[in-house]
């Protein structure tokens, strides 16, 4: 079986010289959802930003759908792969909402037409159909982080990153997150420290401490283990 | 110091949109070509950082009440280059213009030409060429200083000799260029304090935001500042001229321009001066206008000498 | 904040809202042109840019008391200019004398000149930028040719411009609060942390920004929707336009 996603032996040093990655190997099947648990600074968003080159390794290689990840191949795996990242207001930076949801279809070169279909679909699946006019200054905090999605979705990436999505939200904004993230058909790689929404959305979880991997397995086991969680600076879930 | 249409005439403001609309699709397009792909967020996000800035009222100590706050445009020109910095700078004053109603819409050209052109080029090219002659942090020190009162105190000329071109000047010319480039003179020194402090500031926490601008080769500084000193030595001339009490040419002036006689400001103290320079045939007006601006050129070199000897003192020690 | 205010009125709906950008900006500015070039000596002449200013305003369904308030605003530069005209322009008939300084009738028409072609042109630009959101109108700007480059810098920085005022507002709260009285040195001396701080925070976020834009498939150019089109209500805006100035011309020579 294929695996969508295949890193083996990632490396990664800041330009200081600092290891952020020291060796991080890992396979995610097509329709998993796999959430990426460890303290802070395991290097979690160092590894998702490995996962659409923005970032490059020092050493080791990743694979997506199949092909190696690098320079060459950059632009044409980029669109398989949304990133949606931890601050809302980085990613959205167009004066529209509509404008904001076309620049990546518009990137990709597809035609008017469609392009203005992808943002009508990706805003409905979102829940913020009719929002095209509006500014995002205008948004709450729930409303910014679904638009995030939007834009991710409206390029039909085969894989969804979340960093941190539910961060800064409210309880209302951040069980309509959850349900939305539950009724999307990608592959879904998050890294939270929100382990009640884990329990919700993932069925695998991968601990990252120290820029290594140390625990790999489905979520309601590693979830429960007290010990294994206090180990990594992580506090336990109840049943 | 942003002006509103109505203290300009057409005649005035047609080619100052035209003579700022061509230095923007200049600037636009070296600016393309220097940056690379992260200028486009970068200028943006560095222009609402310049709006929110302005918006920081700091308290003028001495005077109560009033409060003064940062331009920007030399901050800018030292860590993004001219190009770059007219470019930010511009959008700034559109912004201004369109979302505050701080400066007329027709106005922008002359405001542009004052707080965009003048302030970023005069700015950066004497920030670089103090820089490159100076070197260190006290170099850098001088070179914002220099640069901040030497383009505020333009800036606001132009705008006087603008204001008075389009017959709406209250004052004599030369009562309008003292009031309006003494007042900017002081602003710019305030200016210059806190762009000195700023730099240093970024420099210790995000030293990388400070390599992009002032790192001219010394031959195309000395081109870029020789460039700029001829230029200004044109215009001062013109202006020196323009002023002159050549009668026959000020008399046809005042009918087309709506020049009635005007009273100088502070109570016609400032008339035995003016008398004096009125007397004195026009030519040598003219070679007076081209002294004052070698010799502000003038200061800033000696002060950059001054510099030079001083590090290499401190070196040799 | 008045910006963001002006952001609020540009989303309403109205005739004038509904105008193509491009007719706004044109009309808006041949507008404020003829308002200066009226001569201070045929004044009365300003009378006739009135009625345009009033029926766009009545149209564009926006707040009257703002914008009155909005024109009352004169910076101290503007109400110093006004202010000298009556007492150093020595021309026609001297009216008044108040101490040494005496008050000329050719000074104060000036002045009545000067502040009648203030009010029309602030008018003007306030209604284009009140009924026109500011995506809309750089698709406008940028159909006249503006630089590219131009385009998107105005479209980031009105993007996030409301973002760093926050940011700089808390930071001048956080200042306040920690300094003995407002208005003190405190405030100076915490002014080149507070700006450097700023810039830093935009520094790093422009950074992010970059990145989100990579993730989507930036490549240098910013591609957007052409989505401007005219309709029967620009052409018969323009053309009233240019029929009532143009009976005005001929009136004035």
């Amino acid at each position: 079986m294929q695996h969508i996603v295949n890193v083996n032996g990632l490396e990664y040093s800041y330009h200081d010289g600092t290891a952020a990655l020291r060796g991080v190997t890992l396979q995610i099947a097509a329709g998993e959802r796999v959430a990426v648990i460890g303290p802070n600074g395991a290097g979690k968003t160092t590894l998702l930003l490995h996962l659409n080159g923005i970032l490059q390794p020092t050493a080791g290689t990743i694979e997506i759908c199949g092909r190696e990840l690098d320079r060459a191949s950059v632009a044409e795996l980029r669109p398989k792969v949304g990133i949606v990242f931890q601050n809302a207001d980085d990613q959205l930076f167009m004066p529209t909402v509509f404008d904001d949801v076309a620049f990546g279809p518009l990137n990709m070169g597809l035609p008017p037409d469609e392009v203005k279909r992808r943002v009508t679909d990706a805003l409905d699946a979102v829940g913020l159909a009719g929002f095209e006019r509006k500014a995002p200054y205008h948004l709450s905090g729930g409303e910014k982080k679904a638009m995030a999605i939007a834009t991710v979705l409206s390029m039909s990436p085969e894989i969804l990153v979340l960093d941190e999505p539910t961060g800064s939200l409210d309880h209302r904004a951040r069980r309509r997150l959850i349900r939305l993230l539950s009724g999307l058909p990608h592959t879904l790689i998050t890294a939270t420290h929100d382990l009640r929404m884990v329990m919700d959305v993932c069925g695998r979880v991968i601990i990252l401490d120290g820029g290594k991997v140390a625990a790999d397995g489905r979520a309601a086991d590693i979830l429960h283990d007290a010990g294994l969680l206090e180990a990594h600076g992580l506090e336990a879930v109840e049943r | 110091m942003h002006m509103p249409d109505a203290l300009l005439s057409p005649a005035v403001a047609v080619p100052a949109i035209a003579v700022s609309g061509g230095a923007l699709v200049f600037a636009c397009r070296r600016a393309a070509r220097e940056l690379d792909d992260r200028k486009v967020p970068l200028m943006g996000v560095l222009g609402a950082f310049v709006f929110a800035a302005q918006m920081i009222n700091l308290p003028l100590v001495v005077i109560p009440g009033v409060s003064w706050h940062l331009i920007g445009a030399v901050l800018m020109a030292s860590l993004l280059g001219p190009y770059s910095s007219f470019v930010v700078m511009a959008a700034v004053l559109v912004i201004q213009a369109l979302l505050l109603g701080d400066g007329g819409l027709l106005a922008l050209g002359c405001n542009v030409l004052n707080m965009g052109v003048i302030s970023c080029f005069l700015g950066y090219g004497i920030y670089s060429a103090i820089c490159s002659w100076a070197g260190g942090a006290r170099g850098r020190t001088i070179a914002a200083l220099a640069a901040a009162i030497v383009s505020s105190t333009a800036a606001a000329v132009a705008a006087a000799i603008e204001i008075h071109l389009s017959g709406k000047n209250p004052v004599s010319l030369f009562s309008a260029i003292w009031l309006m480039g003494g007042v900017h003179f002081l602003f710019g020194i305030g200016e210059g304090v806190l762009t000195v402090a700023v730099l240093n500031f970024i420099l210790k926490l995000r030293p990388v935001a400070v390599q992009g601008g002032a790192q001219m080769q010394p031959a195309a500084t000395r081109r870029f500042v020789l460039a700029g000193l001829a230029v200004s030595l044109l215009i001062g001339g013109m202006v020196s001229w323009w002023a002159s009490s050549s009668p026959d040419g000020l008399e046809h002036a005042a009918a087309v321009f709506e020049w009635p006689e005007r009273e100088s400001a502070f109570g016609g103290l400032m008339q035995p001066v003016e008398k004096a320079l009125a007397s004195v045939p026009f030519l040598a007006n003219v070679v007076i206008g081209l002294a004052t601006t070698a010799l502000a050129f003038g200061v800033s070199l000696m002060l950059s000498g001054l510099a030079v000897r001083r590090n290499a003192a401190s070196k040799a020690a | 904040m008045h910006h963001a205010y002006v952001d609020q009125l540009s989303g309403r709906s109205s005739p004038i809202h509904r105008l193509d950008p491009r007719t706004k900006i044109v009309c808006t500015l041949v507008f404020c042109g003829i308002v200066v070039s009226v001569p201070t000596d045929r004044l009365p002449l300003l009378g006739w840019c009135v009625p345009p200013l009033a029926v766009a305003l009545a149209l564009s369904r926006l707040p009257l008391v703002y914008f009155l308030r909005r024109c009352l605003l004169l910076s101290p530069f503007v109400a110093t200019v006004l202010l000298l005209f009556p007492f150093t322009q020595r021309s026609g008939p001297e009216l008044a004398q108040i101490g040494p300084l005496r008050v000329y009738s050719g000074g104060l028409l000036m002045s009545a000149g000067l502040a009648a072609r203030f009010l029309c042109t602030v008018l003007a630009a306030l209604i284009l930028a009140c009924t026109t959101p500011f995506a809309a109108l750089l698709r406008g700007l940028e159909k006249f040719r503006v630089p590219r480059l131009f385009i998107m810098v105005l479209s980031f920085l009105y993007r996030y411009l409301f973002v760093l005022v926050d940011e700089g507002d808390r930071m001048r709260r956080a200042r306040d609060s920690r300094s003995p009285r407002p208005g003190g040195v405190a405030a100076l001396r915490a002014a080149p942390g507070m700006v450097g701080m700023l810039f830093i925070r935009t520094y790093d976020r422009s950074e992010r920004v970059y990145s989100a834009m990579l993730a989507r498939g930036f490549d240098g150019t910013v591609r957007a929707l052409d989505e401007l089109r005219f309709h029967p209500a620009d052409a018969a805006a323009l053309a009233g336009f240019a029929a009532y100035f143009g009976i005005f011309f001929v009136i004035a020579w």
